[in-house]
């Protein structure tokens, strides 16, 4: 036979021992100690039939341990002093005589503190101890759920190897389900398998590769790609946030190949951003042109100044940038064949036209360049050319093309001058929205324009002949207006809620609190007195909620109280056979009138009102 | 276990003196008659199986039968015969003892299976039919049946299925040395007995009957009725467990037991109670435990049911 008790017991122990492991490597050795000790003495206390702390000791205890965390805990360093904190209470929950909710706590802290594992280092033995504690816990569940029914309970091994079996596929069920849940449905909104076709041609949009002459039509998407909250105001029309840079040219599309280089910002006014991202799927951040740094701690930059995230943007990401509005790249060490690349086969009307541009010296020529294009071509997302000379056909034939034409062509067109040139793609203007104050990029906004390396300044030039991008805004300026506004408590629910910088708020939290008190300590007192009362209040909402009927409390109650006089009602025992039982006259009339009044709603199936409880509570109370 | 209900509190202490230290057997037999039921006494004789059954006839002003059972007594014997009648030239139905309204069928194990089975089908449809003809039995109607359980040559004793029939099976016993003094000096009070006043009339037993039905019976006691039929019939030391007359039984003797005790709903005591009387004779036990005590084995797996509240 195998008793569930022992079972539930040796779960919890490896969970709780799991979730210490998760975080052992972090702590503090004199609170990994304690823990052990802790859980040794619990174990023998739960398998040695020990005898146990008073439960109001170690309630005192784990206050005192709450409140030594308050002192010790500052905003650069919170993570640790909260998992060891946790790690302490683990400790002393094990200490104890362990009931149904104690078992809860330990899975709860011990979850905790797998999560608090997570924020201090990314490593696949997560999954292992994930794996671990996810199983332990519903197992543990439900074993706990016969405990609590028959604290003796045991099965044979047969039926206990079944019974384990059953419970194990409600976790392995339960996988997909979560996968589903946690992993694709948030993000609906965003198409849901888009990843797997980033490139989005066809609409307009951010694109980590240009290519020219697959569609002939690009429809215009208004969704958001960027907000952005700056420290500075910024032109509506003119401003350009850049993304990434391409040089390879293979006639129909460009890439990033090969780009080496040593740069630095120089000139322009700082402006400071914070920008939020929608997925998008690649790896590049954004930022105001020209971007000098991105606070993230997974980003890498690269020479030619493109941020690159470790990960693919699949989520929401929020950073820092700052950059310098109007500055320019100085560069050295590129090598200066990677941005002379032109495709083989090139059509000799256009170098034929490329020579004609030519100018006295690069600046020129890259004057005449861009003057020439923004002249003579027109801008247009419809009937773009779709051939596989694409370029020659925008040049020649349609003279007509979005922007990505017109940076290819001036790209190719200096090229052939001699004159380094490099793609760059990103988005052209911004739209303000003054109820939240910040700017909004929407896709549309994407756009492509050229860099030219110029006695070792890199310097935008944008051959797409200025159409005002705000030219389909505001259509309708009361519908614009409840956009902005709707997109502006977006912005406010993205910012609390979404990605919950636990650092800023805290920042604005300490900076209210110096306000009144100016001093540190008192602040953090104040906080987790907050909390507490937050924490106090939900789970006197939740328990609310889940509060038993009337008549269980009130039974209950009168059960409590007749315990407490030496009576225990058994459960197989009628009430007013319990009462009889009741040797004391007294006690005996006093509990029966109780037993009465309490029959007469509960057989009746009255439901019972304030009223009865309360004229129910005052026999007990009588008792 | 007190009775509050002041008629039946009046009805007891008058039929106590009659059945001295038998109140117990008496309030059982009075639930059972109130309950529309039928009741089996197992016991020896000269117990006051007699004067319980008589007892209670009186009281309630209502008449009375006998049938003393033998091994050649014949189903026409209890139900009546139609006789020729010259004058008139027509069969006449001259009822037997079973057109009363309270019938004693003293050693029912001693008649044949046969006679038996015609007695159980009139308790059971509360009608005969004799030659064609149906005639319908008095109301109320209650079978009071004993059996002697020492005696076992030439007896037929009842199958299983037919004590079904019966609400409840009890035995009276040997009474307390006090209760036995006090009958000894009191000496015979049978003469008195076939004096006795009645207390009701029959319109009045059939309104307390109809009270009774309206006793209050909540889904929790529902539940609970439904957990012990449950538990007999999943129980592996039976081999058939409650039938369905077997929780009505329950359910109706639980609701009399109520009314008498002054509620208008039941409780679990209510049924609890009442079940080492109400359901051992219902169950049959499993071969493996044939030999055992079938009433203590069904209480001891009765008693495990937890009770609600």
């Amino acid at each position: 036979m195998i008793k569930v008790k022992k079972v539930v017991f040796f779960i919890s122990y490896i969970i709780g021992l799991v979730g210490f492991i998760s975080v052992a490597k972090y702590v503090n050795p004199v609170f990994s100690l304690s823990f052990l000790v802790m859980l040794l003495v619990g174990g023998i206390s739960d398998f040695k039939k020990g005898r146990y702390l008073p439960r109001l000791m170690l309630n005192i205890f784990s206050l005192i341990v709450v409140l030594f965390l308050a002192v010790r805990v500052s905003l650069e360093n919170m993570v640790i002093p909260v998992v060891e904190t946790l790690l302490l209470l683990l400790g002393i929950k094990f200490l104890e005589k362990k009931e149904f909710r104690d078992f809860m706590q330990i899975y709860v802290i011990s979850i905790f503190l797998l999560a608090g594992s997570a924020l201090l280092s990314i490593n696949i033995t997560f999954m292992l101890y994930f794996f671990v504690i996810f199983f332990g816990v519903v197992i543990s569940v439900i074993l706990l759920t016969y405990y609590s029914q028959d604290k003796n309970i045991s099965f044979d091994r047969e039926t206990f190897r079944k019974l384990i079996l059953n419970i194990s596929l409600i976790p392995i069920a339960a996988i997909p389900v979560t996968a589903l849940i946690f992993t694709v449905l948030p993000r609906t909104e965003y198409p849901v398998f888009n990843f797997l076709n980033t490139s989005g041609k066809g609409k307009t949009g951010f694109s980590d590769t240009v290519q020219l002459g697959d569609v002939s039509e690009i429809q215009e998407d208004s969704a958001v790609a960027l907000r952005i909250k700056t420290d500075k105001k910024l032109d509506l029309e003119n401003t350009y946030i850049r993304g990434i840079t391409l040089n390879f040219f293979d006639g129909k599309r460009w890439y990033r190949r090969n780009l080496y280089e040593t740069s630095f910002v120089k000139g322009g006014e700082t402006v400071e951003q914070e920008i939020i991202v929608e997925p998008t799927g690649n790896r590049f951040l954004f930022a105001v042109d020209v971007p000098v740094k991105i606070f993230r701690k997974d980003v890498k930059l690269e020479g030619d100044r493109v941020f690159v995230s470790y990960r693919r943007i699949f989520s929401r990401v929020k950073y820092r940038a700052i950059s310098k509005y109007g500055g320019y790249i100085v560069s050295s060490d590129l090598n200066i064949n990677d941005y002379l690349q032109l495709p083989s086969h090139l059509d000799k009307n256009i170098v034929e036209l490329a020579r004609r541009l030519k100018g006295k010296n690069a600046i020129e020529t890259v004057v005449n360049v861009v003057k020439y294009l923004k002249r003579n071509y027109h801008y247009t997302l419809k009937n773009l050319s779709v051939s596989n000379n694409p370029l020659s056909s925008f040049l020649f034939e349609k003279k007509a093309g979005n922007c990505e034409f017109f940076a290819s062509a001036g790209a190719v067109l200096l090229r052939i001058n001699k004159i380094p040139t490099r793609l760059v793609a990103g988005y052209r203007g911004v739209r303000y929205n003054e109820v939240g104050d910040y700017y909004i990029v929407p896709n549309r906004y994407a756009h492509t324009w050229i860099e030219v390396y110029i006695d070792g300044k890199w310097v935008r030039y944008d051959p797409t002949p200025s159409v005002p991008v705000s030219k389909n805004d505001g259509k309708n300026p009361i519908i614009d207006r409840i956009k902005k506004i709707l997109d502006a408590v977006e912005y406010a629910y993205i910012n609390s809620i979404v990605d919950f910088n636990v650092k800023k708020q805290i920042a604005t939290f300490q900076y209210i609190g110096n306000m009144f008190y100016h001093i540190k300590s008192l602040f953090i007192y104040g906080i987790y007195l907050g909390i507490t009362i937050v924490i106090l209040f939900l789970l006197f909402k939740a328990l609310r909620q889940f509060r038993l009927p009337y008549e269980k409390k009130v039974l209950n109650m009168f059960l409590k109280k007749m315990e407490q006089y030496g009576y225990t009602k058994k459960e197989n025992e009628g009430l007013e056979e319990f009462v009889d039982r009741i040797d004391e006259n007294r006690l005996r009339e006093k509990a029966l009138q109780f037993v009465v009044a309490f029959e007469n709603v509960y057989y009746r199936d009255k439901k019972i009102d304030k009223n009865d409880y309360k004229r129910l509570i005052s026999i007990i109370r009588d008792i | 276990m007190k009775v509050r209900n002041e008629k039946i509190i009046h009805i007891l202490d008058i039929l106590s003196k009659f059945l001295q230290g038998k109140e117990e057997a008496l309030r059982l037999s009075l639930i059972t008659f109130f309950s529309k039921g039928h009741l089996l006494i197992e016991d020896l004789p000269g117990l006051g199986k007699t004067t319980l059954a008589v007892g209670i006839s009186k009281i309630t002003g209502l008449s009375f039968g006998r049938i003393q059972a033998t091994s050649d007594l014949l189903p026409t014997d209890i139900t009546g015969v139609s006789v020729y009648n010259k004058q008139t030239e027509k069969f006449e139905f001259h009822p037997g003892p079973i057109f009363n309204n309270v019938v004693l069928v003293d050693e029912i194990n001693r008649a044949t299976p046969k006679t038996q089975s015609a007695l159980l089908e009139a308790m059971g449809e509360k009608q005969v039919t004799v030659d064609g003809e149906t005639y319908k039995l008095p109301k109320p109607f209650f079978v009071i049946a004993t059996q002697n359980p020492v005696e076992q040559y030439g007896t037929f004793p009842l199958p299983e299925s037919q004590m079904d029939r019966f609400m409840m099976k009890i035995s009276i016993g040997y009474p307390s040395r006090e209760a036995e003094r006090e009958i000894i000096k009191g000496g015979s009070k049978r003469e008195e007995l076939y004096g006795l006043q009645p207390e009701m009339d029959k319109s009045e037993v059939e309104k307390i009957q109809d009270e009774i039905e309206q006793v209050y019976l909540s889904d929790k006691i529902i539940d609970y009725v439904l957990d012990i039929a449950q538990i007999t019939r999943k129980s592996k030391y039976f081999s058939a467990g409650l039938s369905i007359r077997g929780t009505l039984t329950i359910v109706r003797t639980a609701k009399t037991n109520a009314y008498f005790k002054g509620r208008d709903f039941v409780i679990p005591e209510d049924i609890k109670e009442l079940l080492p009387y109400t359901v051992p004779h219902r169950v049959i036990l499993h071969e493996t435990y044939e030999n055992s005590n079938g009433k203590e084995l069904v209480l001891s797996v009765l008693k495990e049911i937890p009770v609600p509240a």
